[in-house]
């Protein structure tokens, strides 16, 4: 019986060969969409799982509490509770800490600043599974100035040569001895390397930095099979007082994050490219929709489809059918259906990785073999999309009476044709919600990249300082400043590659400032706005230690607490890890700049602090013109003052843009997947117009002959669609506005939206839809009635 | 074998009520070959929708085998159909994605016959009907006269107790008509019991008697004795 079905299925299939394209490629879009969409966000929900104990390793992150009892997290500690956790509590197996750091790696007359440098405990390769290759997993790092690196790092230092036993030179300061070579990281962690040394290194030279308690260490620990991490947390108090004072301890405690848990859930300060459950929410609920897109359409063809199939039917209860026959049947073709579209997912899905890949900027594999889940996922949704195709046409048809094979006249029921209306209907309320996303995001978006940043961006180079060059820096600025085609040298801690840190503060007021270390020249270089006050001046020679300028953000969230001249002695502001310089004078306020990237969520209250030690850029404002022969100029003096550290510059522009492509990748995967769901409800309202104008034809036909013009044919069949379009736009666009104004709210600065992005999506959606009908419609209303007539 | 008691059917639109059978008793006897006449509109096709279990009717009382079945719900006419009746159509009404083979052999499908067994018997039909070398064939490639054939084969395949024929040569011209006539003819003689609607009188001769119908009444029943011999 089953042999039967299927040959009956597969016969039918390819007689209706346009009704099967449709179908097929509309389901096989949708599928396809809807696996990438999901083993995207698998991938994402895989992320660090891949260490064989990550069910034991948790991040230990840091809890502040001000007196007001406020609280905030960061994701670092300091670096003393790692050393001392493990002779503290026994279910600690191990304890790993990271620093990570900007280094100048030299081997040989390579020289190149390296970001993915890590200095680490030496457990690490004994608690993570990142794979040594070649060396000794325990003891590669047990020595100082010891160092590991990633596959990549030793081809790109030492070609096909062995590096073992070779040695790497670091800031021109001290070589380190490669003890070992591992796997690249996966891209599914949140810890990034290239260069891992023994945190020893430090540790030997600088003994203190075990006794610190505030510097930017991330700490793991690996806890015993079975061991409670709540039990561990909830004695982190007596820990801490134990090493603490009691004012210290009251404002500090230490939290566990599971490992797995990291790259979905950041807390402040993070490593690399985390996400959010929130994105992978949106990417879940997009490939829901196209898929429920994709299957509307299936199911609407079929029904439509189902009046033709009514002859059959009959001759197939009259021969003996019984009704779940009919079901089965039916069914099974529904299946057949699915099963081919599934196929037809998985080419697909394989010809769009690498532009998929290219637009999460990830570089995600699928492996069927190794990934069950993948090929259960796919079977599963075929079964899925085959069952709900096929159950309302099976349910329909099986119920037909047998007779009405004699009366040789059958009409569709109305209850179908209103079902068909009502999907239709919610296939385009989709759209058009989808429509209207995509404009206000990407609306949002460029409104965020043309806005004023408050700054001139363009024309700024950018040279990365070293604490090292900080001595020398004021005798450079001068011969850099004169350069022809110089205007402006600043040295500050502003830059668009790392993320700031929020200081935490004492005072709950200051608690989010943002401090930029900047010099004298910072507001005039940038071409920032003094609206209050003054800049720093050279005039004042106490502006060195206690000048503080604030933005306009700070007075509008702290009131008129900080106005120019006021001394913050009275707020107790004590900037962190500045006790010298504790307290300050507010000197100006300058108008806000966007100093981190546009699309922050909040503009924040932000503080300009002058302090020599801390410089992290040079910013060089330069002319438009002869910009190479000024490049190169710079160069020169670079070269002059540091012969042995390699020029490296960039464009603060460029970073900006980076920034804003980060934030754009978003808009650009709901754009396409956007895109695809109109393109699938569009072939389904081809496939349905096709059905209903073929229908119709003897209807067009008597029209015809009793004289209705071409014109008027064609209104009357594309009347019905423009009113189902036009529904679902009233019904979709408050929705969507609704969800989109929230999702505005997390930006400062918003793009208005009013009625022209309902007209623009409205409109696109309704020509979209009569521009498909009306293909079918003027093809039947140009036939020649007499054709139309015989057809019967 | 088929007895009608006051048999009366009623079709109900939203405005309308439309009686298109009424007090109808007729009496088909095993082995008999009745032919119902009646000009279109007459309640032929109803009345053999009733007869044949397709349809229940609205009122009286339908006798088939002695079982009364005027009430039976779907699920039970489907199944008391299955195997005791068979059908012929005027339009053939073979399935379009079959063969010729597939078609034949569907109702014992149906009736789970195994395999083999329905191959023997299908290919005896299609010698019977002289389709064979038609066997793989679509009904799309047959003449009107050879789908008919066909469709009388898959009537046929099941061994009804009972064949019925809606205007089995409405769509055929006098030669193939003729055909499919003696066809019905010598299936009779071999003991299936037929009841055949026709528009045509000639065709009408083939059968032991006639039953008029006219606006849903029984007019006239015409016995040819000669036959009854």
């Amino acid at each position: 019986m089953l042999k039967s079905y299927l040959k009956t299925a597969l016969r039918n299939l390819t007689r209706n060969k346009i009704h099967t394209a449709i179908n097929i490629s509309g389901l096989a879009i949708g599928i396809a969409c809807c696996l990438l969409l999901l083993l995207h966000v698998q991938n994402e929900l895989s992320y660090d799982k891949f260490h064989a104990q990550h069910q034991q390793i948790y991040r230990m992150y840091q809890i502040n509490r001000d007196p007001n009892g406020n609280v905030w997290t960061r994701s670092i500690t300091g670096s003393a509770p790692g050393v001392r956790l493990k002779d503290d509590f026994p279910q600690i197996e191990a304890v790993v800490r990271f620093v990570c750091s900007r280094n100048l790696v030299s081997v040989g007359d390579k020289k190149i600043y390296e970001d993915r440098f890590f200095y680490a405990d030496d457990p690490v390769f004994d608690v993570f599974s990142f794979k040594l290759t070649v060396g000794d997993p325990s003891m590669a790092l047990r020595e100082p100035y010891s160092i590991a690196l990633s596959e990549s790092a030793a081809r790109k230092y030492f070609g096909s040569g062995d590096p073992m036993g070779k040695t790497i030179n670091i800031n021109n300061r001290a070589d380190y001895t490669v003890t070992g070579v591992f796997e690249d990281v996966p891209q599914r962690s949140h810890l990034q390397f290239d260069f891992l040394a023994s945190l020893r290194t430090i540790t030997s030279s600088h003994p203190v930095f075990n006794d610190d308690w505030q510097n930017a260490t991330r700490t793991y620990v690996l806890l015993s099979e079975g061991a409670d991490p709540a039990v561990l947390e909830s004695a982190m108090p007596v820990f801490i007082r134990k090493y603490q004072d009691e004012e210290a301890a009251a404002s500090l405690n230490y939290g566990l994050q599971p490992l797995a848990d990291i790259h979905l859930n950041p807390t402040s300060v993070d490593l690399e490219g985390t996400t959010s459950a929130a994105k992978l929410y949106l990417f879940g609920a997009l490939a829901v929709f196209i898929l429920l897109i994709a299957v509307i359409n299936f199911v609407n063809l079929s029904t439509a489809q189902y009046a033709r199939r009514v002859g059959e039917v009959s001759v197939r209860k009259v021969l003996g059918a019984t009704r779940d026959q009919i079901r089965q049947q039916f069914m099974a073709e529904s299946m057949v259906l699915a099963f081919i579209a599934s196929a037809l997912a998985l080419v697909l899905v394989e010809l769009f990785l690498p532009v998929f890949r290219g637009m999460i900027q990830t570089n995600f594999e699928i492996h069927y073999a190794r990934n069950p889940l993948a090929l259960i996922g796919l079977l599963g949704l075929a079964l899925l999309v085959g069952l709900i195709g096929g159950f309302y046409p099976s349910m329909v048809l099986s119920r037909h009476n047998p007779a009405d094979i004699l009366r040789k006249t059958f009409k569709s029921g109305r209850g179908g044709v209103y079902m068909r209306r009502a999907l239709v209907v919610f296939q385009f309320a989709i759209s058009a919600a989808l429509i209207l996303s995509v404009l206000v995001v990407h609306g949002q978006y460029s409104f965020l990249s043309d806005k004023d940043l408050g700054f001139k961006a363009s024309g700024l180079v950018k040279i990365p300082l070293e604490s090292s060059m900080l001595g020398r820096l004021p005798d450079m600025k001068e011969k850099l400043s004169v350069l022809p085609g110089v205007h402006g040298v600043t040295a500050s801690t502003f830059g668009y590659d790392y993320g700031f840190n929020t200081h935490p503060q004492a005072d709950p007021k200051v608690r989010h400032l943002v401090v930029i270390f900047a010099d004298h020249d910072f507001i005039r270089t940038m071409g920032l706005k003094v609206i209050q006050g003054r800049d720093f001046s050279e005039n004042y020679p106490g502006d060195q230690s206690r000048a503080i300028i604030f933005n306009r953000r700070t007075l509008d969230v702290f009131g008129d607490g900080f106005s120019v001249g006021e001394n913050l002695l009275g707020y107790q502001g004590k900037l962190e890890n500045n006790p010298p310089n504790a307290f300050k004078t507010v000197v100006g306020t300058v108008e806000n700049f966007h100093f981190r990237d546009i699309t922050e969520q909040g503009l924040q209250p932000m503080a300009l602090v002058i302090d020599q030690s801390r410089y992290e850029n040079l910013l060089i404002r330069v002319d438009d013109t002869g910009l190479s022969a000024t490049i190169a100029s710079i160069g020169k003096v670079y070269a002059q003052f540091f012969p042995d550290r390699p020029f490296e510059f960039s464009f603060l522009e460029d970073e900006l843009q980076q920034v804003v492509a980060g934030e754009l990748r978003q808009s650009t995967i709901l754009g396409y997947s956007c895109l695809l769901a109109v393109f699938v409800a569009l072939i389904g309202l081809f496939g349905l117009a096709l059905h209903m104008t073929q229908q119709r034809t003897k209807e067009i036909g008597i029209r015809k002959v009793c004289g209705a013009s071409s014109h008027r044919i064609v209104s009357m069949l594309t009347v019905e669609f423009a009113l189902l379009v036009i529904a679902a736009n009233i019904i979709a666009l408050p929705v969507a506005y609704y969800f989109l104004s929230e999702w505005l709210r997390q930006y400062p600065n918003r793009v208005e939206f009013g009625a022209t992005y309902f007209a623009v999506a409205a409109v696109a959606c309704l020509l979209l839809a009569l521009g498909t009908v009306s293909y079918q419609s003027l093809k039947a209303a140009g036939a020649n009635p007499v054709d139309a007539l015989r057809y019967e | 074998m088929i007895t009608t008691r006051n048999l009366k059917k009623v079709y109900t639109t939203e405005e309308v009520e439309t009686t298109a059978l009424n007090s109808i008793n007729i009496e088909v006897k095993e082995g008999e070959f009745v032919s119902i006449m009646g000009p279109s509109g007459c309640g032929k096709s109803t009345l053999l929708n009733i007869l044949g279990l397709l349809d229940n009717p609205s009122e009286g009382e339908y006798l088939f085998l002695d079982e009364n079945v005027g009430g039976f719900t779907e699920r039970k006419r489907a199944s008391f159909r299955k195997g005791n009746i068979g059908f012929v159509f005027q339009s053939f009404n073979l399935i379009d994605e079959l063969t010729v083979f597939e078609n034949i052999e569907l109702p014992l499908l149906y009736l789970r016959v195994p395999s083999a067994e329905r191959k023997k018997r299908v290919e005896e039909a299609l010698e019977q009907m002289e389709i064979f070398p038609r066997r793989n064939h679509f009904p799309q490639q047959l003449s009107g006269g050879q789908q008919q054939r066909v469709a009388v084969a898959r009537a046929v395949i099941a061994r009804p107790k009972v064949i019925l024929a809606d205007e089995p040569t409405g769509n055929l011209d006098s030669a193939h008509g003729s055909e499919v006539m003696n066809l019905l003819s010598k299936l009779n003689e071999e003991g299936t019991t037929i009841v055949m609607v026709t528009h045509s009188p000639d065709y009408a001769e083939y059968g032991n008697r006639v039953i008029h119908l006219f606006d849903g009444h029984v007019v006239t029943e015409n016995i040819k004795e000669q036959h009854n011999a």
